[in-house]
């Protein structure tokens, strides 16, 4: 039997097509984004900042070469500056290759850094001179990083051997894989409190939320 | 007959362009494509500077852009998905060439304006493009449905609308 001996009318026949794509997509979410099922825990450790009973916690997932992440960054220290013992900080490491070409070896870098204590006096050296390193080509960028961690007072000869280490390789991509569970896809992506924000505008708008601040 | 059979393909091409398109950013987060909109700076904070309106109020740009955002992909799908099947083909031509017209202007802005967007997120996470890149496709893809809405009624091979054609 054809639609047309059936004799629905085409409004109806359209109204239903429209509700079925629509469900189409529920269905399809159901089944392709399982990070919604779970939520995205803070885990501490030597890449965290404030306490884990602050009332906002974030988890930032950033690459160190994007210049929106650099924009993060400045916007979350002038807010824990601001709030002091009120929010939580977590960075994981999010590289994005594929538009960033000193993506990973940033993120190996800081993670060395990290395992030296310096994490985020490192992570600060970044970003404030990333307009430096940006353009250079590999070789002069890990150049600079070495510099960066001279500067720090690291054990560089420590660091080299645990930049090329595919025991740090592997963390940066546990937490990108991570991030990519649970929804992330470009840089910066906050977690606060559980609810994801991407972007320096979003995260403004919402710790202003959270913090009860009001913005200017 | 072969401008039917060439124009029922060009509608199957486009539907399907769209379909999977709106399919990837909807499958995505919305914050992901909230965050491409916002990174085109046409409601945004940054916005007055260009729109060059003294009233215009950052809340309602705010509001704006979380509008688009949650809207724009569910009306790429479902009219990508009545043009693939044939169903209001006219009506969905025009609705995707109106989209492909704004996504245009939007991408010509943010290349006026020297906007340093990495990637222009029209085709979600599945490819990314440059803006210059993006803008031509945009201006052939619109000049393709252009030519579909003008000869809507030779690509109804394999649609539902011939189901419905009142006699």
């Amino acid at each position: 039997m054809s639609i047309k001996e059936l004799r629905i009318p085409k409004r109806f026949f359209s109204i239903v097509m429209a509700l079925a794509c629509i469900s189409l997509i529920h269905i399809a979410r159901f089944y392709i984004r399982p990070g919604e099922q779970s939520s995205l825990d803070p885990k501490g450790g030597i890449r965290s900042i404030g306490s884990l009973s602050a009332p906002v916690k974030i988890i930032e997932f950033s690459d160190f070469q994007c210049p929106a992440c650099r924009e993060g960054s400045f916007v979350l220290k002038r807010y824990l500056k601001r709030h002091p013992g009120q929010i939580y900080l977590e960075q994981r490491y999010f590289p994005v290759g594929a538009i960033h070409r000193h993506a990973y070896r940033s993120a190996y870098f800081a993670e060395c850094a990290a395992q030296q204590g310096v994490f985020w006096e490192f992570y600060e050296l970044l970003f404030k001179r990333q307009s430096e390193w940006d353009e250079l080509s590999g070789e002069d960028a890990d150049e600079m990083f070495l510099q960066m961690a001279f500067s720090l007072k690291l054990d560089v000869d420590r660091l080299q051997v645990c930049v090329d280490s595919s025991k740090t390789h592997s963390v940066i991509l546990e937490d990108k894989v991570n991030g990519e569970k649970f929804g992330a896809k470009a840089t910066p992506t906050y977690f606060i409190n559980g609810s994801m924000v991407v972007g320096t505008d979003s995260l403004e708008r919402m710790l202003a939320k959270v913090l009860g601040e009001r913005r200017y | 007959m072969k401008k039917a059979y060439f124009l029922t393909a060009l509608r199957f091409l486009i539907g399907a362009l769209f379909v999977w398109t709106g399919f990837q950013k909807l499958m995505s987060h919305y914050e992901n494509f909230l965050y491409v909109v916002q990174s085109y700076e046409i409601f945004g904070k940054n916005s007055r500077e260009f729109l060059y309106i003294a009233a215009f109020d950052e809340s309602l740009g705010e509001t704006l852009e979380v509008m688009v955002a949650w809207t724009l992909p569910w009306i790429e799908f479902v009219a990508g998905m009545f043009l693939a099947m044939g169903l209001w083909i006219r009506p969905a031509a025009s609705v995707l060439g109106v989209l492909t017209f704004i996504f245009a202007a939007a991408t010509g802005q943010a290349l006026l304006r020297g906007l340093p967007i990495d990637q222009c997120g029209c085709f979600g996470e599945g490819l990314t493009l440059p803006l210059r890149v993006t803008f031509l496709i945009d201006i052939g893809l619109l000049a393709l449905i252009v030519i579909l809405w003008k000869f809507s009624r030779m690509s109804d091979l394999l649609s539902f609308d011939r189901y419905f054609v009142k006699k």
